[in-house]
């Protein structure tokens, strides 16, 4: 199903698939980099999948051979400080959105840079096709690569790969990546990818709600909360049940893991 | 700056190459095991290293066939526990500072036991010969391995491997390293471990030392953080520019993960 009456601009395209929001970053012929517009725009596709109560997930995938080379440094002036805070704030404000709300899929179709990589380890299930790499490239330029990137990447990949991405800026093929825990599946034809991801979200989309937010939650957050707060976490998720309004309770459960 | 200057003893060795220190443990004849003369010598050492504005990281490696095999045990009465609890602060410290401090290249050039361990655990990039192999012998004496070992181990390699060499004393081959992330690189020969190392080094000393180390402290500290407080020590990172002294900002970073 097109939306036809939503606008993401021309660089984001946007559908909805077995009750999942597919968002495609469409610029391919600077591959799929990020300028601030097309980011403004992600992120009201990614609040509209998060508000609108027939969705149930995000597919996040783009056209071409790129999933996305990060910013478009291009079109950034980088000694504008209050334009690059502004930048990495909208990028923030994305990841929390894919980190903390519904069921997101990552179906990764080629090169995968920077903020790519970012919104890569925010998502639930990531798949990529076999050519696809990744990369950190911001110390070549003395950039630091904020926006939750360390927080996800640390949690997501440990320590050691964490400093070997961002350090040293080593390139991490698909191999690595399903080794490390970056991606989950690698697929060999560029045509089942969205099949694959429609797969998964087939899988998701029937489940009790309440209770699949809560694991995404719980599962999310609890690494870095001592053992009795995190139980105390749990239970509240247990106990789902008990919530006569869902949309509250996992408002409180989102608000209980910081 | 050498040995000489420094005033270490002959058991450790210190140069400077590519803006690095290279310390080098050098007490062959004992396997490397570490005396207190030695762990205080290593202590001033990579303090010199983390207040020399010159140098702008650190090379840990060993001369001989032992990288090294932990504390010389013969040199210390474990009923005297004022000495004990002396050698552990020290110990400690040195875990610390290279946890905390300039980025550190650890060329692991044979057997590595207790604190040989905990160097690979607290450094940013490990290179090990493939003849090297790993242990934590400690619960075979009784005694609890201290100085940040438990703390670094758990975070690095995980519960399930922190387990089996510290509950176990499992000795773990380079390769079984490289798969649990203790070390980062395996190579064939002495040769290429010193090559492998400088390479590295060549790598970190022309990038921006404030993005580096400020990606160094988010690397190794936010994994207890819950994200909204990692995110706000992320910010801190990002706004890196916004301070004049970037001494004293990378000194305010770090006393924010004490």
């Amino acid at each position: 199903m097109v939306i036809s009456n939503l606008n993401f601009g021309e660089c984001i395209n946007f559908s909805i698939c077995k009750r999942f929001g597919i968002i495609t970053l469409n610029r391919t012929h600077r591959s799929n980099s990020f300028t601030i517009e097309q980011l403004n725009f992600l992120k009201k596709a990614v609040e509209y999948c998060q508000h609108t109560e027939k969705i149930r997930g995000v597919i996040l995938t783009a056209n071409g051979n790129s999933f996305s080379t990060g910013m478009d440094l291009d079109f950034i002036d980088g000694s504008d400080h209050d334009a690059v805070k502004k930048l990495e704030e909208t990028a923030a404000a994305i990841c929390q959105l894919l980190f903390y709300g519904k069921p997101s899929i990552a179906a990764i179709n080629g090169r995968c840079w920077g903020e790519g990589v970012v919104f890569t380890l925010c998502c639930d299930y990531r798949i990529a096709v076999r050519d696809s790499f990744f990369l950190m490239p911001e110390i070549l330029s003395g950039i630091f690569p904020g926006t939750g990137c360390v927080i996800l990447m640390v949690k997501q990949i440990g320590i050691s790969w964490t400093k070997k991405m961002l350090m040293f800026a080593e390139r991490v093929d698909t191999n690595t990546a399903l080794k490390i825990g970056l991606i989950d599946e690698i697929i060999e034809n560029k045509e089942d990818l969205l099949k694959n991801s429609l797969e998964k979200a087939k899988f998701l989309f029937p489940k009790n709600q309440s209770f699949l937010n809560a694991i995404k939650i719980c599962s999310n957050h609890l690494l870095d909360k001592s053992y009795a707060n995190a139980y105390d976490i749990e239970k509240i998720g247990s106990a789902w049940y008990s919530y006569e309004d869902k949309e509250l309770f996992l408002k409180l459960l989102r608000e209980k893991v910081g | 700056m050498s040995s000489s200057e420094l005033n270490l003893g002959e058991n450790i060795k210190f140069s400077t190459k590519r803006r690095f220190g290279v310390i080098t443990l050098n007490r062959t004849e004992r396997g490397n095991a570490l005396t207190i003369d030695m762990l205080k010598d290593i202590k001033a050492v990579v303090e010199y290293c983390q207040n020399n504005e010159k140098v702008r990281g650190i090379i840990l490696t060993g001369n001989g066939k032992a990288f090294t095999t932990g504390l010389d045990m013969s040199s210390v009465d474990p009923g005297d526990h004022d000495t004990v609890k002396k050698i552990e602060a020290i110990a400690g410290k040195i875990t610390k500072l290279l946890f905390y401090g300039k980025p550190v290249i650890t060329a692991i050039n044979g057997y590595a036991l207790g604190d040989g361990v905990i160097y690979s655990l607290a450094s940013d990039y490990r290179i090990a010969v493939k003849n090297a192999y790993f242990q934590m012998p400690e619960i075979n004496y009784g005694i609890f391995p201290g100085t940040g070992a438990l703390v670094l181990a758990s975070r690095v390699i995980g519960i399930p491997w922190t387990r089996r060499i510290f509950m176990f004393a499992e000795k773990i081959s380079s390769e079984k390293a490289l798969e649990i992330n203790l070390v980062d690189q395996i190579v064939d020969t002495h040769e290429d471990l010193m090559k492998a190392a400088m390479d590295k080094a060549k790598f970190l000393f022309p990038k921006n030392q404030t993005v580096l180390n400020a990606i160094k402290l988010c690397s190794n500290h936010l994994m207890d953080k819950s994200y909204k407080d990692a995110y706000e020590l992320e910010k801190m990172g990002s706004a890196w520019y916004e301070y004049e002294d970037k001494d004293k900002y990378i000194q305010e970073f770090r006393q924010k993960f004490e």
